[in-house]
């Protein structure tokens, strides 16, 4: 399996909400993947390509944000947030545990810098969707920090980033998971439930 | 013919009203003393020694308030009539402030509080005050002194003497000798300043405080209900609640009972539909009782009565404490541009733009307050250690400055102007990117209070992206802020930043 993601942390794949279709890189809001769940009291999120050869996916369900609110700005182990990686499946049927977000697709873009002109001269790690890079953090908590520098010792890579929607995005109803800031997911093959850390902030 | 001052229409109805004047009115139409000669009216009500000679725009005018000036809720005119044995009479005319479909601009006014016409409400730094109610929405904090009753009412404003005490911050009545002795302790330690201070509001104190305090005194009927000192017993055979209606407490002694007969059984909940008019006809509201006093005082005064209040309302409020409370009715906030935070303070504002932090609840001593260290704010100043900040929760910066340097404090930049909604509108492409994002104003707020401000952010529908997209700023400014509120940020850190965050949206293209 080769992951999508670059191995240079100073290089990422832009991604962008689009509308639901067949030929997307994956999936926001509505159903989960057919066949795809989590334990019953999360609510599906998204759905993104994550490797090639063979394609891989990994589908993210979340918990409640008052509960989720309980952890930010800290690097957590899967538990209010669940990570399964599956192979490529349509959207299912079931409503169990479907999100309360809008449907729509994701695209990924072709590779590119993972920093942004921040307009004053200056330039900051990228923020918007994306995979791989690093995580453009909005406050460097020393509690994220540590939990960051732990995690690569231990084999973990930016894998994946979820900002809130922006104007260039399909336009997306429903309350976003992540209150209106970042989510972030580092992971390290072979990406088991057990592989995957994330944080989030606004 | 309804008049507004200044007008052309008023001034030639003024040349008209000379005309048709006895000539020792006439001579007196050149100062404010003239009014108790041309406005019959007013004679028995106007305080006996005015405020010197005339002086600027006051000189040959009747001086009246600014046309639809908002007083406890009121918009004031006033309504002259020409012909009669008198040749001119004119009488205050008060219509509530919907009925000129107007007020959309915040004001300062009443007391020299900050009017918000979101919500009616005026906003006295700690707590709100509703003129409708004539009480602060919560209790205060300072729980008041035995050997002074009325302190000990938790919801009044100024000991209910507005025409004597002030209320500067929302905790605490302060009479003008002791605002004095403040004044007198800012002289003798001045603030030390970081970078170029600058004064984000203009205080606005000449003339509408005095002249909207003096007008409703003389004008408002709503306190009508009740008189001066009367007991419990007297309130209830008039059908008056002895007991406070927000509180639950009870007078303590006569002074206090005044001002705690303010709505009838079933006022609040009248109140709670919308059906302002049912009260304000046959209650006192407690705000107009507290105006009542002056009503009361004032004839009193005329009729050789002098009360305290009234002696104050006269001579000593004018001649001694007006002069000395220019700029002390600002917003208390100011920036501090070099360095660029924004440091909301309790303490009022004095003379000059210096302001002062948490006011001390002991009466007439100086009150206390911290001096920001210099070297802390400096711009460029080397990194600091983790754990160590330059900002204070809920200091406000720019949201650029939020990062870098100061790594470490612990605590998060928090915009009124939600980023998200920034995105959504296109205003920025990225969270950090772009002057509109970076110069958006941020409160420092703890791990704690911004996971609250989250939350509550949610309950309003503020992570909604659709929703984001078709809000204006005004709507997200005012629902962030309420957000804020409920989260439990200090009332007056939120209006700081409210302020600054509409500066920042009227920055905004189209």
């Amino acid at each position: 399996m080769r992951g999508l993601f670059p191995t240079d942390a100073e290089r990422c794949l832009p991604i962008r909400v689009v509308g639901d279709a067949d030929d997307v890189d994956g999936y926001l809001g509505g159903m989960a993947p057919a066949g795809v769940g989590a334990p019953a009291a999360l609510s599906y999120f998204l759905t993104i390509r994550l490797a090639t050869d063979p394609d891989q996916y990994v589908s993210i369900f979340v918990a409640e944000y008052e509960a989720l609110a309980s952890v930010r700005a800290h690097l957590n182990q899967p538990g209010l947030v669940w990570f399964v990686t599956h192979r490529p499946s349509p959207r299912g049927q079931s409503t169990a545990q479907a999100s309360r977000l809008s449907p729509h697709g994701l695209r990924i873009f072709p590779e590119g810098e993972d920093w942004l002109d921040d307009g004053e001269g200056g330039r900051v790690i990228r923020s918007g969707h994306k995979l791989g890079g690093r995580p453009h953090l909005i406050r460097e908590t020393t509690a994220l920090r540590r939990g960051i520098e732990t995690a690569a010792m231990e084999g973990f890579s930016y894998v994946l980033q979820v900002d809130f929607p922006e104007s260039d995005d399909d336009p997306v109803s429903g309350p976003w998971p992540f209150g209106d800031g970042i989510f972030g997911a580092f992971g390290r093959a072979p990406y088991a439930a057990g592989d995957w850390r994330w944080w989030w902030d606004f | 013919m309804i008049l507004r001052p200044w007008s052309a229409v008023r001034l030639a109805v003024l040349a008209l009203a000379c005309a048709l004047l006895p000539t020792s009115a006439q001579a007196s139409l050149t100062g404010l003393g003239t009014v108790r000669d041309a406005i019959p009216e007013l004679s028995t009500a106007l305080p006996r020694e005015l405020p010197g000679p005339c002086e600027g725009e006051l000189c040959g005018e009747i001086e009246v308030p600014q046309p639809k000036t908002r007083v406890r809720g009121f918009e004031l005119d006033l309504y002259c009539r020409l012909g009669g044995e008198d040749g001119l009479s004119c009488r205050p005319r008060q219509v509530w402030a919907e009925e000129y479909g107007e007020g959309t601009s915040d004001q300062s006014l009443f007391t020299g509080h900050y009017f918000d016409t979101e919500t009616n409400l005026y906003y006295a730094k700690a707590r709100y005050f509703d003129p409708q109610l004539g009480r602060f929405l919560s209790q205060d904090s300072y729980l008041g002194e035995l050997t002074e009753p009325p302190s000990l009412h938790r919801y009044l404003y100024a000991n209910d003497n507005p025409t004597r005490y002030f209320d500067p911050t929302g905790h605490q009545a302060v009479s003008p000798e002791t605002l004095r002795a403040w004044e007198e302790y800012n002289r003798q330690h001045p603030v030390e300043r970081v970078g170029e201070a600058a004064v984000v509001e203009e205080p606005r104190s000449e003339g509408r405080g005095f002249w909207s305090r003096l007008w409703g005194a003389i004008t408002n009927p709503w306190g009508a209900g009740q008189e001066v000192g009367e007991s419990a017993e007297a309130l209830a055979a008039k059908g008056l609640n002895a007991d406070a209606p927000l509180g639950g407490q009870r007078a303590t002694d006569a002074d206090a009972v005044r001002g705690m007969s303010g709505l009838r059984e079933g006022d609040a909940e009248r109140l709670a539909q919308g059906d302002r008019g049912a009260v304000r006809r046959g209650v006192a509201v407690a705000g107009g009782a507290g105006v009542a006093v002056g009503v009361t005082a004032a004839i009193e005064y005329a009729e050789g009565k002098a009360l305290e209040g009234v002696a104050s309302l006269g001579s000593s409020f004018i001649g001694r404490a007006w002069g000395r409370v220019r700029g002390f009715f600002s917003r208390g906030a100011t920036a501090v541009e070099g360095v660029s935070i924004l440091r909301p303070r309790q303490g009022f504002t004095s003379e000059g733009g210096e302001f002062l932090d948490d006011m001390p609840f002991s009466r007439g001593s100086a009150p206390s307050r911290e001096v920001i260290p210099s070297g802390e704010l400096a711009p460029g100043a080397a990194p600091l250690l983790p754990g160590r900040t330059g900002l204070r929760e809920f200091d406000i910066d720019l949201y650029r400055n939020f990062g870098g340097p100061r790594t470490g404090d612990q605590l998060a930049g928090h915009e009124m102007l939600q980023n998200a909604w920034l995105k959504a509108q296109g205003h920025t492409g990225r969270r950090g990117v772009g002057a509109f994002s970076r110069g958006n104003p941020a409160v420092a707020l703890s791990d704690e209070m911004h996971t609250r401000v989250g939350i509550e952010q949610a309950k309003l529908g503020l992570n909604d992206p659709s929703r984001l997209r078709g809000m204006g700023a005004a709507e997200n400014i005012k629902l962030n802020a309420q957000a804020m509120r409920n989260a439990g940020v200090p009332e007056h850190v939120v209006q700081t930043l409210r302020q600054e965050a509409l500066k920042h949206a009227g920055t905004l293209p189209n």
